[in-house]
């Protein structure tokens, strides 16, 4: 593949490109599914391809291809070029890098077992094991699961002489239970909902994951769910498990912070960022607790934003976003950097395939959990009356990333440090930086775990990519609570 | 771009290596190009060439599908093999249709009075037009 990478690289550099980077991608998927007792969907897929990225005349140009033959590779590198020199006729400046050292590195996922090693029989037999016992509960009137593996071989080499070969591996799993009564649906997820839990792992994380053993309390929260109280309206301090805290920070702060959005790049599609560049290291974006990192890295954990270079060849890094409070950093690529004043970039540029540009996307943007323990217990034991809630619902926010309301599937008031009942449809909303201004409390590294987002989209056309979140739970103080579902 | 007589060897070739009561292939693909303004200025401009068979195989009403976008023998025989061990674990489905006859290609496209506003994407000098050799 080497090869096929520096026919690209040659035939740019003939053609005039000042820069060129190639990158030839093999990807497989495997995605299996139930639905009540049945093979809901099984589908496997195989794309494989190359792209070129060159700056040519000062300016971009991008082309892709699927054909790997000399002749084919040749023609895309020329084609890009070309593409390149048409932008240059409209350019307002020409295209800045931030230099960056060229590596010559190898980098995989670790992982213990091989998902595709797995038979389709197994994983199937395991679904239905799962969806039997979730409607082995009355009252369950649809049961939902599935596993997903995706493998990526990617080889990057630039002209600068970068070689990096990089091989990623990622697996997912997770379930839901509904049940319909009357005029109302109730759902429960395990061990997240849209799709569960995903990593960068091997299929050791099916079993870690223990989703046999708690299929029927999941089941049986979902038919509870109905016989509960509406969640209570008003202000009250709130307590979000991680997985909510999860998509909390994917979209009021991972969102945001991609420099592209806040440029203005990316203003017709999801909109762009309150964060406007006046605000680094000026804005209190939270409280003194408030601690978030994107950090890309091995050592941070298996994320679906873990790697070892991103799609230009910048090595994976941890950059402080939130420190103690004060907003500190933005996601950045190596021709963003220069606009925050940084010399390199912050290594974020990931494309979801072959034949998509690279563009600025989150790694692992996660809350660092307190370092003085505290588990959630402790966390509800010192909460006089709030709101407890679990496994997001629904989600919205602006298009400044700046207002926003969440629904989850299950909720519990607190009275007196106690969980005092369950309450179905709970929902908050609130004003990004106040929210974050609110948070009073973290539990420790003990409740803290690393979610994947396996379906964060973004661009046009649209890419799909994976990202990590890593939260312990955490207090609130003073939420809007209770005003997004009405009964009856 | 993958001409009909292309389309047409590589469904054979699948043909001849599936051991289902039925197969289907469907083609998908071509040039694609994109050009996004921001800040008044091109900040993506893009165009690829992509095709892709999704290979979808019935044995007894239990049916699923695979894909790729790689033609050679190994790819192709690995696509049907996907395609039907993902069949062989599904449920029957007393309800799937069978496949239709052979029946007459239908073209479908762009009608002439449209013909004017496509962009010419396919001008790329001959010299620089993919050949048919093998794939690295």
């Amino acid at each position: 593949m080497r090869q096929v990478a520096k026919w690209a690289l040659d035939m740019a550099a003939r053609r005039g490109a000042s820069y060129a980077g190639a990158r030839i991608v093999a990807q497989r998927s495997r995605a299996l599914a139930t639905k009540n007792g049945k093979v809901g969907s099984a589908s496997d897929a195989e794309s494989v391809g190359m792209s070129v990225r060159v700056i040519a005349d000062g300016a971009w140009g991008f082309a892709a291809s699927a054909e790997l033959d000399r002749g084919s590779v040749e023609a895309t590198a020329a084609h890009a070029v070309e593409i390149a020199r048409a932008s240059a006729r409209v350019k307002q400046h020409d295209v800045r890098l931030a230099p960056e050292k060229a590596v010559v590195a190898e980098w995989a996922t670790p992982y213990r077992i091989d998902p595709f090693s797995v038979s389709v029989d197994e994983n199937i037999a395991l679904l239905l094991k799962i969806d039997a016992e979730l409607r082995s509960v009355a009252g369950i009137t649809l049961a939902e699961t599935n596993l997903n593996f995706n493998r990526e071989e990617q080889w990057f080499l630039s002209s600068e002489g970068a070689d990096i070969h990089q091989t990623k591996l990622s697996t997912g799993a997770g379930y839901a239970a509904y049940a319909f009564a009357g005029n109302e649906i109730q759902k429960r997820s395990y061990p997240n909902s849209y799709g569960g839990q995903w990593q960068n792992k091997g299929y050791e994380l099916i079993d870690e994951l223990k989703l046999v053993e708690n299929a029927r309390r999941i089941a049986e929260e979902a038919v509870a769910l109905h016989g509960a109280d509406q969640c209570p309206e008003g202000k009250f301090d709130l307590i979000l498990d991680s997985s909510q805290l999860g998509l909390q920070i994917h979209e009021s702060i991972g969102h945001p912070i991609e420099l592209d959005r806040v440029l203005g790049m990316e203003a017709n599609f999801a909109g762009t960022s309150f964060l406007t560049l006046d605000k680094l290291r000026t804005l209190r974006y939270g409280s003194d607790l408030v601690n978030v990192v994107a950090d890309a890295r091995q050592e941070h954990g298996p994320g679906l934003g873990t790697f070892g270079f991103d799609d230009e060849g910048v090595p994976a890094q941890c950059t402080p976003i939130i420190t103690s409070g004060l907003f500190t950093g933005y996601l950045s690529s190596r021709e963003t950097a220069h606009t925050i004043g940084e010399n390199r970039s912050g290594g974020t540029l990931r494309a979801e395939g072959w034949n998509r540009l690279p563009m600025i996307r989150m790694t692992n943007i996660s809350l660092l959990p307190a370092e003085k323990p505290l588990s959630l217990e402790q966390l509800i034991a010192a909460t006089d009356h709030g709101i407890l809630m679990q496994t997001n619902r629904s989600w919205s926010i602006d298009d400044k990333r700046y207002n926003f309301q969440f629904g989850c599937e299950i909720g519990w008031e607190i009275k007196n440090g106690k969980r005092a009942r369950m309450v179905k449809n709970p929902s908050y909303s609130g004003i990004t930086t106040e929210f974050w201004n609110s948070l009073d409390a973290i539990c420790s590294r003990d409740e803290w775990t690393l979610w994947g987002t396996p379906n964060c989209g973004k661009g046009q056309p649209q890419q799909v990519m994976g990202t990590g979140h890593g939260a312990a739970p955490a207090r609130f103080r003073g939420i809007k609570v209770g005003s997004a579902y009405k009964s009856g | 771009m993958l001409t009909s007589d292309q389309a047409g060897e590589i469904f054979d070739r699948i043909k001849k290596l599936s051991t289902a009561d039925e197969a289907e292939v469907l083609f998908s693909g071509g040039r694609f190009a994109l050009t996004r303004f921001a800040n008044n200025t091109i900040h993506q401009n893009v165009a690829e060439e992509n095709h892709v068979v999704s290979v979808r195989t019935v044995f007894g009403g239990r049916t699923a599908r695979a894909s790729t976008n790689q033609f050679d023998s190994d790819s192709l025989r690995e696509v049907v093999r996907a395609a039907e061990n993902l069949a062989k674990v599904q449920h029957p489905d007393p309800d799937l249709l069978r496949m239709q006859p052979k029946l007459p290609a239908a073209r479908t496209g762009v009608s002439a009075p449209h013909q004017r506003f496509l962009p010419d994407i396919s001008r790329r000098p001959p010299a620089l037009r993919p050949s048919s050799g093998r794939r690295a």
